[in-house]
């Protein structure tokens, strides 16, 4: 046995423990694999196998065609649940159109307005120009009279006129949401067009006294008249709504 | 007969094993488990040629042993997640191939020392690397 006395003994202990945990996994790996085959069988057992097996998928039969019942009634009470999200989808959309965020189309008018045809003499000082020109409280006026005439979008030079748009003079520019516009001014209102170049064009109302200054103004109807979004949309960082509790 | 003594361990690990039913591998993982054995196998293999090549290190078996099983379980695991199921299929090659290389070596081995004046052959085919 001078061959078997290996120059080194230590390998006895290693490859036992080894051996030891290769047989643990043998032995995991042979439960397993037993347990998924068919056992080789008698016809009998085989036969008691497949009704069982049958009775199964009679049940999981049955649960499907429950389920797909439940699911008919649930998908019934979605579609009443889409009438809620119609209303809801109205409201959005009535806001999105008051905050300006969407671009409008739609029959309304547009008015033109440029600065006075009458000039200054030669040589005077650059404020005697003052009175010729377009400023902030000559535009108020024209954006109160649409709003009052029921215009549901506007906008002065594609500037969404919106609930916290501000129009005024920053010394020798005018504003509309902070942002510079210049004349010749192009001021668009979507509503009723007979309406709304009504309420500008009454005796003495804006056009009138544009006209007096000899500031050339007019309004035309239009059948469609199209409005851009705001370009930064306004944030309400301090105001909060009140809302009621909600009576249920 | 010192070798009967791992054997002896083999047998009583299985024993040990297959008398607790609680321990076994869901049916999705034992393919892995057999990727695992395969591996364990060779690293034995590897271990006993090393010890007729007088070259075995116990640290080298051991951990050879464990890691090699634990990657080419994840090896064919990758595989199945990564959607190429087929992918255990070169740990059982590349395992299978050095398997036989090794037991080849091993007969070779101890035929060289059973059979005196007999010069130490050389299997033709590499080991993979």
């Amino acid at each position: 046995m001078k061959h078997w006395e290996l120059a080194k003994k230590d390998w006895v202990l290693p490859v036992t423990l080894v051996c030891l945990v290769l047989g643990a996994l043998l032995a995991v790996e042979y439960r397993s694999q037993t347990a998924t085959t068919l056992p080789g069988q008698r016809s009998e057992v085989l036969a008691a196998m497949l009704v069982a097996e049958r009775d199964q998928a009679k049940k999981q039969q049955d649960e499907i065609a429950a389920l797909r019942q439940e699911y008919l009634t649930l998908q019934t009470a979605a579609s009443e649940q889409n009438k809620v999200n119609k209303a809801l989808n109205d409201q959005l959309e009535a806001g999105r159109i008051a905050l300006g965020l969407s671009e409008v189309k739609g029959p309304g008018i547009v008015m033109s307005l440029d600065d006075s045809t009458l000039r200054t003499e030669a040589g005077s000082s650059p404020n005697a120009a003052e009175p010729f020109l377009v400023h902030d409280y000559d535009l108020w006026p024209v954006v109160n009279e649409l709003r009052s005439a029921g215009a549901e979008a506007i906008c002065v030079n594609d500037q969404r006129v919106v609930g916290s748009t501000a129009i005024r003079c920053v010394g020798p520019v005018l504003q509309v949401n902070g942002v510079p516009v210049t004349s010749p001014f192009e001021i668009k209102a979507i509503g009723d067009p007979k309406t709304l170049a009504g309420s500008l064009t009454i005796p003495n109302g804006v056009i009138d006294r544009f006209k007096a200054s000899q500031f050339p103004a007019k309004v035309e109807r239009k059948d469609e008249v199209v409005i851009p979004a705001i370009g930064v949309a306004a944030r309400f960082t301090h105001a909060k709504s009140i809302l009621k509790p909600e009576a249920k | 007969m010192t070798i009967l003594i791992p054997l002896v361990a083999l047998v009583i690990g299985f024993a040990l094993v297959y008398r607790w039913p609680a321990l076994s591998v869901p049916i999705a993982y034992a393919s892995y488990v057999s990727i695992a054995i395969l591996a364990g196998m060779d690293a034995v293999f590897g271990g006993l040629r090393a010890v007729l090549e007088k070259r075995f290190d116990s640290v080298t078996f051991v951990s050879g042993f464990f890691v090699n099983a634990v990657l080419a379980a994840l090896f064919a695991y990758t595989g199945d997640r990564l959607g190429v199921n087929q992918l255990y299929l070169a740990a059982v090659v590349a395992l299978g191939v050095r398997i036989f290389y090794n037991l080849g070596l091993i007969r070779l081995l101890l035929l060289k020392r059973m059979v005196p004046g007999r010069s130490a052959a050389i299997l033709s085919e590499p080991p993979p690397a």
